[in-house]
């Protein structure tokens, strides 16, 4: 197993860079396709069999396969790197430490960013060395991204697993609540994660490209998706949304071009589709996360429909909208994201329809106006408002991009912040039994 | 090498910067002040005289203890009626010192013969094993006219611990009154809370470690049924040599199942066997778990838990402490009814 | 092992000290300080991997 692993993506790309025309084709397929197995076996069989099983009126042992922290992860940048030679986008890595490195590589393994080759391997090409500069860099990168975890996000998933665990027993605002604290729990502790690692690996010398852009400024699914996960949206549209419009679009060329327009957008809405629906597999092996990833797509077509229709008739409206409802769009979405994540935080489709009952009805309960979930929003809105802000230039929505406030560690001021800041990280944290949410994907 | 010093220099002064400002955040959210050793003997420690606490980990609580090192607001008076004895879920330091239960007792318990006055001497850590083992000195110290109560949070316990206490070689919970730890924490607020957060932290990777198997005793057996019944004559004793009532108050964990019924968790054997073993002994048995099944079911309040903790985990908050002075002041106006009708 | 042990830290701590020191010896050998430094962050995030549990280092390398 070991032996044929490293060779996959050590030796395939080699083989099909020299390959040509239908050979290249095939290899590169075979390649994808044990890779994808590789994943497949380890996260997936379990949940295939019990499924196909039970469908068929059987019941199913699951077996005790392991699940290897980071598999989803690593296995996506295999991927990545096997078709971006194949497709000619960078030549095929003969150093077989740098792939095993660009696989492995400790910062990014428990829960990624999705790295690609096209990005991490030239730098290991250069003689990237520890300096203090970097050092300055990183380690404030990765102190904010352990007070995003130790601090907010383990906080939260206090009180949102409280409610999870039974959402009958709390009154309906408080189920509300821990619905938009989970939201947040998840990006917090994810965003955490991925600062983490790109601090750490920026210490070393490398870099890491960011997961999250304020995701919560996004105005409609499509931007959401682009500021959120942004290694994972960005993998699957290179990869997966892409492939799978250009092959589509081959096929109806000959057709005439009004009726080719309106099947460009049907094509396009499949294509939608099952890229999140693959999204949602990728997460986890579940049903719920087949809704989840169902959820998101169904929610991208409408809103491309929308949006082309609006683009059609409304034009000047769309290029002028207010304020006022542009924050609406941010409110609307935010909503929705967070309604639709109840499937993604649940153990079973039961519990997820159960979760949603108890929102949708007024009942009874606990009261819990967790107070973290109030810190935690107002240190996301404060941050946004900074990010906002920062842009000198042009200040709008769009332009948002979040940034580190790094300090200048050579000044008392800076490093007293920073020392204040890490102990602040310490005396806040919560040190219970926490692990990173996308570790067990 | 010059510019290395420097900077050595420049992280000392902003590390002293850095402490400062911090231990004045740990001042209002995390001050628990200085264990004392306790030379009377009533508890193995005190907090320091006059000592302000601050809680903001679980629930938000601001506390000055009295002169004697407990949490107490209420002016002492000549004598004590009541004295309470056991850990933080009697002492009250995760809620306001007027909605605890020393104050509540203080403030509404009457009798046909007037006001009671209780005297709180509850301090964290102290199970019923250490309440029982100071039980004699603290009826020494703070002698009470009439009842001593003291808080459990469970009915099974373990017949070593057990027999350790009989024996006087129960351990004492350690004070760090002196040396460097003493100075560390006194001047620097912000040491204790960095320091339990780090240990947390390494602890927890060390759990993940072990496995931690516990064996429970046969709570049905005869040898658990005897030493269960020396190890509460030995208070009952203490309590009949002063010339006052013992009550034992116990208040199960609680907890709740996924349909958000409340979990009733303690051991039938062990409640039975101790129930049986308190009515041998004369010793007042009281059971909270049904009053705070009712809190649930009626209120949709459990007992323990704050609004920036885990439901129904942890310390007992306000409600828990209010049906615990509820519940208290119907068994003492009974018992006092009692003594009246004789 | 992951940034939330707190074991992870004293690790890293070495690895920074070991990489450090390699980039510092090997100074004017550029190409051979950056392949031993490569290799080093190798072994360390299989070890990291490995203390999860060593059949995890199996499938990285089978990906």
């Amino acid at each position: 197993m070991h032996d044929r692993g490293v060779i996959i993506t050590s030796f395939f790309p080699l083989a099909i860079e020299k390959a040509e025309g239908k050979k290249r084709s095939i290899l590169t397929a075979a390649a994808v396709t044990v890779l994808v197995l590789i994943l497949g076996v380890f996260k997936y069989f379990n949940f295939f069999m019990s499924t196909v099983m039970s469908t068929v009126g059987k019941t199913w042992t699951t077996l005790d396969i392991i699940l290897p922290v980071g598999i989803s992860f690593y296995i996506f940048s295999a991927i990545g790197y096997l078709l971006d030679v194949s497709w000619g986008m960078m030549p095929a890595e003969k150093n077989i430490l740098d792939i095993a490195l660009f696989l492995s590589f400790f910062p990014k393994q428990v829960c990624g960013p999705i790295i690609k080759g096209r990005e991490f391997l030239p730098q290991l090409k250069e003689n990237r060395r520890i300096t203090l500069k970097n050092i300055e860099a990183g380690i404030q990168i990765f102190v904010f991204g352990l007070f995003k975890k130790l601090v907010l996000a383990d906080h939260l998933g206090v009180f949102v697993n409280d409610v999870y665990h039974a959402p009958s027993a709390f009154g309906t605002l408080t189920v509300w609540w821990a619905v938009f604290s989970t939201m947040l729990q998840l990006y917090f502790d994810f965003s955490g994660y991925s600062d983490m690692a790109i601090g750490m690996a920026k210490i070393f010398g490398y870099d890491i490209p960011r997961n999250f852009n304020l995701p919560f400024t996004a105005r409609n699914i499509s931007e959401f998706w682009d500021r959120w996960h942004i290694s994972l949206s960005s993998w699957l549209n290179i990869y997966l949304f892409n492939p799978i419009t250009v092959s589509m679009n081959r096929k109806i060329t000959d057709i005439p071009k009004e009726k080719r327009k309106k099947l460009k957008n049907l094509q396009m809405y499949a294509a939608l589709l099952i890229t999140f629906l693959i999204s949602g597999i990728w997460h986890g092996a579940g049903f719920t996360f087949i809704v989840w990833g169902l959820c998101h797509g169904v929610w991208s077509v409408l809103h491309s429909m929308y949006s082309n229709y609006m683009k059609q008739h409304y034009k000047s409206f769309v290029k002028n909208k207010s304020k006022f409802l542009t924050v609406l769009d941010i409110l609307l979405t935010f909503f929705t994201v967070n309604v639709i994540q109840v499937f993604f935080n649940s153990d079973s489709l039961g519990k997820a329809f159960n979760m949603l009952k108890c929102m949708f009805t007024l009942h009874d309960g606990i009261n819990q106006p967790y107070t973290w979930s109030f810190f935690a929003y107002a240190v996301l809105i404060v941050s946004t408002l900074i990010a906002h802000f920062h842009n000198k230039e042009k200040r709008s929505i769009e332009n948002t991009e979040g940034f580190y406030p790094l300090m200048d560690l050579n000044t008392v001021k800076g490093l007293s912040c920073f020392f204040f800041f890490c102990g602040l990280t310490i005396c806040l944290g919560y040190f219970g039994e926490t692990q990173f949410i996308y570790g067990k994907f | 090498m010059k510019s290395f010093c420097k900077f050595c220099i420049k992280a000392l002064i902003s590390g002293i910067i850095a402490l400062f400002v911090l231990s004045l955040f740990c001042i209002m959210y995390y001050y628990t002040g200085v264990h004392v050793f306790n030379p009377n003997g009533a508890t193995d420690y005190t907090w320091q005289k006059n000592q302000f606490l601050s809680k903001c980990t679980e629930g938000f609580a601001l506390v000055k203890m009295d002169e004697n090192g407990y949490n107490n607001i209420v002016e002492p008076a000549e004598n004590i009626d009541i004295l309470l004895m056991g850990s933080s879920n009697f002492e009250g330091t995760c809620i306001s010192q007027d909605e605890n239960l020393g104050y509540i007792l203080n403030t509404e318990l009457e009798t046909e013969n007037g006001k009671l006055y209780t005297y709180n001497i509850a301090i964290s850590g102290h199970r019923l094993y250490t309440c029982i083992k100071n039980l004699k000195n603290a009826l020494e110290v703070y002698p009470p006219q009439k009842y001593v109560i003291i808080e459990t949070n469970t009915v099974s316990f373990d017949i070593d611990d057990m027999n350790s206490v009989i024996n006087g070689t129960y351990p004492t919970i350690p004070s760090y009154d002196s040396g460097i730890l003493y100075y560390m924490q006194k001047t620097i607020p912000a040491t204790k809370n960095i320091y339990r957060n780090l240990d947390d932290w390494i602890s927890a990777g060390q759990k993940n470690d072990e496995e931690v198997i516990t064996e429970e005793a046969d709570y049905t057996g005869s040898e658990y049924k005897e030493v269960l019944d020396k190890f509460i004559s030995f208070a009952a004793a203490d309590a009949e040599e002063a010339g006052v009532r013992l009550i034992i108050f116990y208040h199960s964990e609680t907890d709740i199942d996924e349909n958000g019924n409340i979990i009733k968790s303690t051991d039938k054997d062990a409640l039975n066997a101790f129930e049986s073993v308190c009515e041998n002994n004369n010793v007042i048995f009281v059971d909270m778990t049904e009053d705070i099944y009712e809190l649930y079911e009626n209120e949709h309040i459990l007992a323990r838990g704050f609004i920036n903790s885990s439901v129904g985990k942890g310390h007992v908050n306000k409600y828990g402490q209010r049906i615990f002075a509820d519940r208290l002041m119907k068994v003492i106006g009974s018992l006092e009814s009692r003594k009246e009708a004789e | 092992m992951s940034f939330i042990d707190f074991n992870f830290y004293p690790l890293t701590a070495v690895l920074f000290v070991i990489i450090v020191l390699i980039q510092f010896l090997l100074k004017k050998k550029e190409r051979l300080s950056n392949t031993v430094s490569k290799i080093i962050l190798l072994c360390f995030s299989y070890l990291v991997m490995g203390l999860y549990d060593w059949r995890f280092c199996l499938c990285m390398t089978g990906g």
